[in-house]
């Protein structure tokens, strides 16, 4: 929890909300953030007093989404450590970020899963089926079905799939999954 | 850590001689990282790659001499009519630069200095000199003169062959549209290597399905100077015999001979199983032997036709530092447009690796490459072509895994992989350049 700073400037990145009043000074769950680059994760705001509104300390290190009114995704950009901060009519709170590089284990995966790009579009966002928004073990578990020949064996799909070892479809599997 | 102090010791030492041997005249020479040569599929998606997967933390440069590209894949539709003009199969370099960060340039490369490691380039303001850490070559192929022939531009104005998409299509097309009934079309097939495997094969098809309709007392002729079918054999073989409705005279194990120009009446010379024969050919589409481009000659990158590479970074194996991808390379897989963007993938991958340590990219030791290519037999009809290649020992072999062969063909040419085809290539230009 995070107690307030009376003033501050507001210089970019706007992002305002109308939000109930409530007596207390605002908090921003939690304080301290490290995402890796490529991913995201949600902060909750509290006890906000009228309209909220949302400044980087610098450009380009995250991205924020307001997904309703006290929740907030904060999207790593590139690796560089920033300050957010969320001003309501009383108060402010701050959340200190720190934007890692992408882990290894995502980019590992992540020539491999190229492969995918030329018909499922870039990273995976669509053309034939869209490969984001499943998790590992579902991704994976589909292209098992086409590379064993049980699904559609005459299929391009399972000719594909057909011709990448366990390993290297596990790691697709794991890339896309991490793609938010 | 050891690979990246080389890579900075060679990259300073690059650059002073690069500054000192620069006469003064030469304009500033601006640096990239790097400077990618060529913007067809491969190098249009190192181009985007390069930054979007260094997240813009290498500068790149992308130089080419049209102002857009023309995609040979789908260009046998404009032969037909089935697709308006080339003008449908176009794509300018628009979002590569503003979406991206790419520093387009529109020019031609006239001279590669491998040691200190500059380009320079023509444009229509002026000669230019650049300097780089990494080129990226993705030239696409040059031409041969086919027997008989005395000059390039008798490709231009009275025999296309129409090989890379573009004025060459649109001329072929009108000597079809004009062609009268009851003549012969004549398509000569180099020996392989060459661009596009099924693609001559899926040229006469795509022909003889017309004619069918239109000129149904003409036929397409395949002269074939190879002794089988390259791609997708059985397909290809079961149209030539009719499962579509056309009939395809196709002739292996040809060797051309001589072709004389005369518009309307050209005549083929060429032998087959020791016999000489002559054939009169209205429309006539030799297609050439195809090899790595002069600049790529001049500048010591070619063994024989093409460039020998590394093929975990499509490195040059006979210069450092300058790479080649596309259908210029020797990969030992087709030269397509499928697979020279995943080269690209796999190439940028690379560089990034190597210029930036691990912070961006993973060093791959046993990268795969895939490739899908939809082939039209008819103009409601498709079929499909599949190949997955993992690394092995140096080169790239079709996957044995899971006890399956590649690679993989459609078992007949439907619809619904025509309906595929249509979302196959939309994806894959978009892939490569939005």
């Amino acid at each position: 929890m995070i107690k307030i700073n009376k003033t501050s400037k507001i210089v970019l990145g706007y992002i305002t909300a109308a939000l109930s009043c409530a007596a207390f000074s605002a908090t921003v769950t939690p304080s301290s953030l490290s995402i890796a680059a490529g991913s995201s994760q949600t902060v909750q705001i509290s006890n906000i007093s009228g309209s909220v509104s949302v400044k980087s300390s610098k450009s380009g290190i995250v991205t924020v989404k307001m997904m309703n009114s006290t929740t907030y995704q904060v999207n790593g950009m590139k690796s560089g450590s920033m300050v957010l901060e969320f001003k309501d009519k009383k108060s402010t709170a701050k959340v200190y970020i720190t934007v890692t590089a992408d882990t290894a284990a995502t980019l590992n995966g992540r020539l491999l899963a190229s492969n995918c790009f030329q018909c499922h579009g870039t990273n995976g966002t669509g053309g034939f089926d869209k490969l984001t928004g499943k998790s590992t073990s579902e991704i994976y578990g589909d292209l098992k079905e086409f590379a064993s020949g049980k699904e559609d064996p005459d299929g391009i799909m399972a000719a594909h799939a057909m011709g990448f070892s366990d390993e290297q479809l596990k790691s697709i599997a794991s890339y896309f999954s991490s793609i938010r | 850590m050891k690979r990246r102090q080389f890579i900075q010791t060679a990259t300073g030492t690059g650059i002073a001689f690069g500054s000192t041997l620069l006469p003064f005249s030469a304009r500033a020479a601006a640096n990239y990282n790097v400077i990618v040569v060529g913007g067809g599929m491969a190098g249009a998606t190192a181009a985007k790659y390069l930054k979007l997967w260094s997240k813009g933390t290498i500068s790149v440069a992308l130089i080419e001499k049209d102002a857009n590209y023309v995609s040979n894949i789908m260009s046998n539709e404009v032969l037909t009519g089935k697709r308006p003009s080339v003008t449908s199969l176009s794509y300018s370099y628009a979002t590569l630069a503003s979406k991206y960060g790419v520093n387009r340039i529109q020019g031609t490369v006239t001279e590669i200095d491998a040691i200190n490691k500059t380009v320079t380039y023509a444009s229509s303001s002026g000669n230019f000199v650049l300097t780089y850490d990494r080129l990226v070559l993705a030239p696409g192929l040059d031409f041969d003169l086919m027997p008989g022939m005395s000059s390039m531009s008798q490709y231009d104005t009275q025999v296309p062959h129409a090989w890379k998409a573009g004025a060459q299509t649109t001329l072929l097309r009108q000597q079809l549209m004009t062609m009268p009934d009851y003549q012969n079309v004549v398509i000569t097939i180099p020996l392989a290597p060459y661009r596009c495997p099924p693609g001559p094969y899926e040229r006469a098809c795509v022909i003889a399905d017309w004619l069918k309709a239109k000129k149904p007392n003409s036929r397409v002729i395949v002269l074939d100077e190879n002794s089988t079918i390259q791609a997708q054999a059985g397909n290809f073989q079961n149209a030539f015999n009719g499962a579509y409705g056309y009939r395809v005279d196709y002739r292996p194990g040809c060797q051309i001979t001589n072709l004389q120009l005369v518009p309307g009446a050209n005549t083929v010379t060429f032998t087959q199983n020791g016999n000489t024969y002559n054939v009169t050919a209205a429309v006539l589409n030799p297609i050439p032997p195809q090899r790595a481009p002069a600049l790529l000659v001049n500048s010591g990158l070619v063994n024989g036709k093409f460039a020998p590479v590394n093929l975990l970074s499509y490195e040059s194996t006979l210069k450092p530092s300058i790479h080649v991808i596309g259908d210029a390379c020797v990969s030992g897989m087709p030269k397509a447009g499928h697979i020279g963007n995943q080269e690209a993938k796999t190439c940028a991958n690379a560089i990034i690796n190597a210029l930036k340590g691990n912070q961006y990219a993973l060093e791959e030791t046993s990268p795969v490459l895939n490739s899908a290519c939809f082939t039209p037999l008819t103009s409601t009809k498709a079929t499909w072509l599949s190949a997955v290649y993992q690394y092995s020992n140096g080169v790239m072999i079709p996957s044995t895994q899971n006890g399956f062969k590649q690679p993989r063909a459609a078992l007949a040419a439907s619809t619904g992989n025509y309906s595929d085809m249509q979302k196959w290539f939309t994806t894959l230009m978009g892939d490569t350049f939005a």
